[in-house]
C-alpha cells in the first residue's frame, strides 16, 4: 500500500536536479545575508587584520548618529522622486503605442534601445551630452541665446534656505541632472512593456460598453483603464523602489565620484566605498543591512496596501 | 444619394480627420522616438570627428574636414588662420574698438529675419553682451602653400577668407582607440565570462526548476518558497560575505589541500596571463556567482508548470528517466522562456561593474564595462575616441537586442519581473 501513496513522480532524483542550483543558492544567497547580518556586529578591515572582532552595535550606531548617513539616504530618497515621473512616462508610451497600426513595432524598439544599452557605455555618453561647453544640451541652449548650467558639476546658492530654514543653502544640478537621465533611460524600457501587456489583457467589450453609454475619452480611462492597470501599477512600483533603494552606484562611480560635495552619493555608492576604499567591512555589512531592512519593510507595508488598493479581477 | 454614400461632405470630412488623427498620431511618436535616438547619433557623430573636431562650437551632425584658403596676390592659397580680429563700434554708446571675432555672434530675431550682432566682452570680471556694427573685419594668417611665401604670416580683410569644408569621418578613431587600451583582450573576457554565466545559469535553473515544477520529494514545495523569499534580498547584503568569501578563498584552499597551486598565476598556452584557480582575480570569481539564480528558477518553474503535461506522461510510459524528459521532452517544448532567461541573463553578464570592480586588481582579466571606465578616466577628455569606445562596447548587444527583440518583449510580458 505504501507504494501506492508515492505519485508515479516521486523521485528522490528530484534532490539531484536541485542540488546544482541549491549549492549556489546556499553560497552566494542564503549564508550571505547571514553572514553580513553577523559581519555587521563586527569590526574588520580585510586587508589588513585577520579575523573579525565583535562589537555589538557600534556600527549601527555609529551610521545612525551621522549626518552624511543621513544625507545619503536623503540622496537615494530624491532621486527615487523620478521612479512616479517614470511610471507616467511609461504608461503614457504605453497608451500611445497600445494600438494596431503600422510601424507600432519598430516604435517600440526604438523606445527600448536606451534600456538594452544602458551601462557605462551610456553613461559615458551621458557625460558628453551633459558637458557644461561642448555638450549637446548646451550647446542646442546656446543656439536660442541660452547659456546652460554645469549639469554635473554646477549649483545655485539659495540663500533663503539658509536665512528661513537654516539648511544648507547650496543646490546642486547633478541630482536632478541624474533623474533626467534616468527617465530618459527607463521611460520607454521594462515598465512600458508591462504596461503594453496589461492594456492589451483589458477585455475591449468594457470600452464598448462605456462609448455606447457615452463615456468620454477622460472618462473611460479614469473608470475603466487606471483600476484595469492598478495590480501593474503597484507590481512597478514595488520593484522600483526595490531598485532604486539599491540605484546609483554606477552614475556616482562612472559620473560623478559621488559628487559636487556628496550630492550623488547614494546608499549603495557608500557602501562599495566603505567596503572598497575605506575597507570597513562591518560599517559596510551595516548599511547593507539597514538597506534590507527598509526594502523588506516597504515590501511587506506594500503588499498590505496593496489589498486595499490595487484592483484584481 | 444618401449621406452615407462615398462622396457625401460627412464622409469626406470624417475621412480628413482620420488622416489627420494619424498624421499627429506619427508625429508624437515620431518626435519621442527622435528624443530616444538623437543621443546615439550624437554618439555615432562624435566618434567619427577629429579631436578638434569634437569640440568645435556650434557642433555639426555631420563630421567635417575644414580647409581655410585665403584670396592672395591674386590666387587662392592655402592658409591656416591665426587670428581674426574685427573693428567694430558699439551701438550702445557708439564707442568705436577692436574685438576678437570669437567674441562676436550673429543672432537672428525669430519672426522677421533681422539679423544683429553682439559683443562679449569682459568688464570689471564679468562678461557682459552689448550690440555693434561691425565696420572691417581682419585675418592674420600664415601662408601653408609652398612657393616664395611659404609660411609668412600676412594680415588680409577678413572676407578674403575662403573656407572649404568636406564631410570626412574618422574612421580611424576606432582602431586608435582599440589600440589605446587592450579592447581585444577585453572583448574575450566578456564573451567567455557572459557564455559561460548564460549556460550554466539556464542549466543550472531549468534543472532546479524542473524538479520544483515536476518531482514530488520531501520538502519541494518549502525550498520552492525559500526560493521565493529570497528574491527580494538587495544583490548589496549579499556582496559582502561573497567579496571576503573570494578574497580568502585561495589562501584556505591551499591550506586545505597542502599546495600553493590556488595562489600561483596561470598562463594559457604559456603566456596569456589568465589570472588564478579562483578567488579574486579569476574568472572562476567573475563566472561561479552568475551561475545560480532565485528569479531564473522561479520564473521557469512558473513556466513549465504550464506546459502540458501528457507529453512527459507519454514519455515516461515509454520508460524514459526524469533526465531524458526533462532534456529530450521539457526542454524543448520550453524554447521561448529558455531564450527568454538566456537574454537576460546575457544582458545581465554583459553589463556587470561593480563584482569585476571589487574582486579584480590585474589589467588582463577586466571586462569591457570595467575597461570603458577606465577609459574614460584615461581619456576623459577626448570625446571622439570616448564614443568610439562607447559604441565598440555597446554593438554587440545592438545586435543581440535585433535578433533576440522578440524574447525580450516577450519575456517581460510572461516573467512579469524586471531584468
Amino acid at each position: 500500500m505504501s507504494r501506492r501513496s508515492r505519485p508515479v513522480d516521486f523521485s528522490w532524483g528530484g534532490y539531484l536536479f536541485v542540488l546544482p542550483n541549491f549549492i549556489g543558492f546556499l553560497t552566494f544567497i542564503l549564508l550571505p545575508v547571514l553572514a553580513s547580518l553577523a559581519l555587521s556586529f563586527c569590526s574588520w578591515r580585510i586587508l589588513r587584520e585577520r579575523s573579525p572582532s565583535f562589537v555589538g552595535f557600534a556600527n549601527y550606531a555609529k551610521m545612525l548618529s551621522s549626518s552624511e548617513f543621513w544625507y545619503y539616504t536623503y540622496n537615494t530618497v530624491f532621486l527615487m522622486l523620478g521612479i512616479p515621473i517614470g511610471m507616467m512616462l511609461s504608461l503614457s508610451l504605453a497608451l500611445l503605442l497600445n494600438r494596431a497600426v503600422r510601424g507600432i513595432r519598430l516604435f517600440r524598439m526604438i523606445y527600448f534601445l536606451p534600456t538594452v544599452t544602458a551601462g557605462v557605455a551610456l553613461l559615458v555618453l551621458w557625460l558628453w551630452i551633459y558637458e557644461p561647453l561642448y555638450g549637446l544640451i548646451n550647446c542646442t541652449l546656446a543656439e536660442f541665446g541660452i547659456e546652460g548650467p554645469n549639469w554635473l558639476g554646477g549649483g545655485i546658492n539659495l540663500q533663503f534656505l539658509q536665512d528661513w530654514f537654516g539648511i544648507d543653502p547650496m543646490c546642486y544640478f547633478a541630482k536632478p541632472s541624474l533623474m533626467l537621465m534616468g527617465l530618459w533611460t527607463g521611460a520607454g524600457g521594462y515598465n512600458m512593456i508591462l504596461y503594453l501587456a496589461a492594456l492589451h489583457g483589458i477585455n475591449p467589450e468594457l470600452y464598448e460598453a462605456a462609448r455606447v453609454d457615452g463615456a468620454s475619452a477622460w472618462q473611460r480611462f479614469k473608470s475603466i483603464t487606471w483600476p484595469m492597470l492598478s495590480p501593474t501599477t503597484f507590481f512597478i512600483l514595488i520593484m522600483s523602489l526595490i531598485d532604486g533603494f539599491q540605484g546609483g552606484f554606477e552614475s556616482a562611480y562612472v559620473m560623478t565620484q559621488g559628487g559636487p560635495a556628496g550630492s550623488t552619493t547614494t546608499i549603495s555608492f557608500q557602501i562599495f566605498q566603505e567596503l572598497y576604499e575605506n575597507d570597513r567591512i562591518g560599517s559596510a555589512s551595516a548599511t547593507a543591512w539597514f538597506l534590507f531592512l527598509v526594502v523588506f519593510i516597504l515590501t511587506m507595508f506594500s503588499w498590505r496596501l496593496g489589498g486595499k488598493v490595487v484592483h484584481y479581477d | 444619394m444618401t449621406s452615407a454614400s462615398a462622396n457625401s461632405p460627412d464622409r469626406r470630412w470624417r475621412t480628413v480627420q482620420q488622416v489627420l488623427h494619424r498624421g499627429m498620431f506619427y508625429l508624437v511618436l515620431s518626435v519621442i522616438g527622435a528624443t530616444m535616438v538623437l543621443p546615439f547619433l550624437w554618439m555615432l557623430s562624435t566618434s567619427l570627428k577629429t579631436g578638434k573636431g569634437a569640440v568645435e562650437i556650434p557642433p555639426t551632425w555631420i563630421p567635417r574636414q575644414t580647409t581655410i584658403f585665403a584670396n592672395y596676390g591674386g590666387r587662392e592659397v592655402k592658409v591656416s588662420l591665426l587670428k581674426k580680429t574685427a573693428a567694430v563700434r558699439r551701438l550702445d554708446n557708439g564707442q568705436a574698438m577692436s574685438v576678437y571675432a570669437q567674441a562676436l555672434k550673429t543672432r537672428r530675431a525669430l519672426f522677421s529675419g533681422q539679423e544683429s550682432v553682439y559683443a562679449s566682452l569682459r568688464q570689471e570680471n564679468a562678461t557682459v553682451r552689448v550690440p555693434v556694427e561691425v565696420l572691417a573685419t581682419t585675418a592674420r594668417v600664415r601662408i601653408l602653400e609652398d612657393g616664395p611665401d611659404h609660411e609668412r604670416v600676412v594680415d588680409l580683410p577678413g572676407d578674403q577668407l575662403i573656407v572649404r569644408s568636406k564631410v570626412d569621418p574618422q574612421w580611424s578613431n576606432y582602431p586608435t582607440t582599440w589600440n589605446k587600451l587592450p579592447f581585444g583582450r577585453s572583448y574575450i573576457n566578456t564573451a567567455v565570462v557572459t557564455i559561460a554565466v548564460t549556460i550554466g545559469q539556464v542549466l543550472t535553473c531549468s534543472l532546479a526548476a524542473f524538479a520544483l515544477a515536476r518531482l514530488r520529494f520531501p520538502g519541494r514545495d518549502k525550498l520552492f518558497l525559500g526560493y521565493l523569499a529570497t528574491m527580494m534580498i538587495p544583490g548589496t547584503v549579499t556582496l559582502i560575505p561573497v567579496y571576503i568569501l573570494f578574497i580568502k578563498m585561495p589562501e584556505l584552499l591551499n591550506a586545505a589541500f597542502h599546495t600553493d597551486l590556488f595562489t600561483s598565476d596561470l598562463y594559457f598556452l604559456g603566456k596569456y596571463y589568465i589570472g588564478r584557480v579562483a578567488g579574486s582575480n579569476s574568472y572562476f570569481a567573475l563566472i561561479v556567482p552568475g551561475l545560480f539564480s532565485a528569479y531564473g528558477t522561479f520564473m521557469l518553474r512558473q513556466f513549465f508548470m504550464s506546459l502540458p503535461r501528457e507529453l512527459e506522461d507519454a514519455a515516461r510510459i515509454d520508460g524514459c528517466g526524469n533526465l531524458r524528459i526533462y532534456w529530450h521532452v521539457t526542454m524543448p517544448l520550453s524554447r521561448v522562456a529558455i531564450a527568454t532567461l538566456a537574454t537576460f541573463t546575457f544582458m545581465g553578464a554583459w553589463k556587470m561593474f561593480m563584482w569585476p570592480l571589487l574582486i579584480l586588481n590585474t589589467e588582463e582579466l577586466v571586462p569591457l564595462q570595467v575597461l570603458l571606465q577606465r577609459f574614460q578616466g584615461q581619456y576623459g577628455s577626448e570625446q571622439h575616441l570616448l564614443m568610439a569606445g562607447s559604441i565598440i562596447v555597446l554593438l554587440p548587444l545592438l545586435v543581440i537586442f535585433l535578433f533576440g527583440q522578440r524574447y525580450f518583449i516577450k519575456g517581460i510580458q510572461l516573467g512579469g519581473v524586471k531584468g
